[in-house]
């Protein structure tokens, strides 16, 4: 059975070498394992915090509240996400970590990681990493925040959390679990909850997204991330998916592997087709593919009316 | 807590709401409407536009119209020419 362990090592090996034995000794770190009620705080601004959480299901959010109630949420945490691994050096928080839906938490010792800190350099050289990448992730949800176009924003939004999630193997055809409400996205864009609601319409009609029951499916990256702006080079993951970078820059070198490219219109469509057409539809994807290769990634195709 | 459904009609067409929001009373409800067109302009006139001919229709479960918020009454528009004023006291 998988323990909490071992989803924070597979947590980790998403951005960097982590030795078999580092696996090994992650594995059998002690842990607890929580259900987080919607809503719930998992951790509350200005507490101590004694364990390290990793996600399990669900989804975690963390925000920081003005005083009149309203809330900017800053980061979603899909599972096997890590979020607090800064606390790990920090007295106490000074935001909130709480469920976004009803969720399962693992809790790690801090005392533990302590201790694998000290002991193994390959470990502590990940959870410094980590920690490191969350300020990435901060960074870009700040210039996405303040920097885009609505629509821009919610794409960009969308881009991150499907990339993230099929790094988790979150995904099932091109679609990953969303289960959140329009309302409480908008606290995380920045845009009141009419606003929001609209922007999605925008994405939908564009059919570049669709989200129902707690689900988005991702229709046609190309779109949706040429509307986004999208560059996955912030996440630092080790293996991006090759449809994720648009500048080409920071590619791993290993990173050669499979076709993760989501659809581009023309065959997803087609995948629908019985098995005769699928043959037709590999030779098609395969041009496709070699094709857009070739193009320049932001070719400005993707516009939309705001309103 | 009775829902409520915010439905955008503007120049882009209509844009209709099937989540829905939980409110107190038709005054909070009002006010998200209220809220949600000042959003909607002003991300417009970030791109130099303003259509003012829009409305928000806000339903209740049962799918009957309570509120209208027309964009126009959202907000507060002044042109013209500005008022005569005396020079500001200490200003040179």
């Amino acid at each position: 059975m998988k323990t909490v362990g071992d989803t924070l090592a597979f947590h980790l090996s998403l951005i960097g070498e982590l030795s078999d034995a580092d696996c090994t000794i992650l594995s059998d770190a002690p842990a607890t394992v929580r259900t987080v009620r919607r809503g719930t705080d998992v951790l509350s601004e200005g507490e101590i915090p004694h364990d390290a959480v990793i996600v399990l299901s669900g989804l975690l959010q963390r925000y920081t509240a003005r005083k009149d109630g309203t809330r900017q949420v800053h980061s979603f945490y899909v599972p096997t996400d890590a979020p607090s691994l800064e606390t790990l050096y920090m007295d106490y928080m000074d935001n909130s970590l709480c469920a976004a839906v009803d969720s399962t938490v693992g809790l790690i010792p801090h005392a533990h990681l302590y201790e694998l800190i000290d002991k193994r350099p390959g470990i502590r050289k990940l959870l410094w990493r980590q920690t490191l990448v969350q300020a990435a992730v901060f960074r870009e949800w700040l210039m996405r925040n303040s920097r885009l176009p609505a629509h821009a924003c919610v794409a960009h939004l969308f881009c991150e959390i499907f990339v993230r999630s099929q790094a988790a193997r979150l995904t099932t055809d091109h679609t990953f679990p969303f289960p959140i409400t329009q309302e409480q996205l908008s606290e995380a864009v920045g845009l009141s909850p009419v606003h929001t609601n609209r922007t999605i319409m925008l994405l939908r009609d564009a059919n570049a997204i669709e989200w129902q029951g707690g689900r988005v499916s991702v229709k046609d990256w190309d779109k949706l991330s040429a509307i986004a702006e999208f560059d996955a080079y912030y996440l630092h993951l080790r293996s991006l998916p090759a449809h994720a970078v648009a500048r080409g820059r920071g590619r791993h070198p290993e990173d050669e592997r499979g076709d993760m490219r989501p659809p581009a219109r023309v065959w997803h469509r087609a995948t629908f087709c019985g098995a005769i057409e699928q043959v037709f539809v590999c030779h098609l994807r395969s041009q496709v593919s070699s094709f857009t290769r070739t193009e320049p990634r932001h070719g400005g195709q993707a516009s939309l009316k705001v309103g | 807590m009775p829902r409520f459904y915010f439905h955008i009609y503007n120049g882009f067409g209509r844009a209709p709401d099937d989540e829905g929001r939980e409110c107190d009373d038709t005054e909070e409800a009002r006010a998200i409407a209220v809220e949600g067109v000042r959003s909607l302009l002003s991300a417009e006139v970030l791109e130099g536009r303003l259509d003012l001919r829009g409305r928000i229709e806000v339903t209740g479960d049962d799918s009957r119209v309570v509120i209208v918020v027309p964009f126009k009454d959202a907000l507060t528009v002044l042109s013209g020419p500005l008022p005569e004023t005396s020079p500001r006291e200490g200003s040179q």
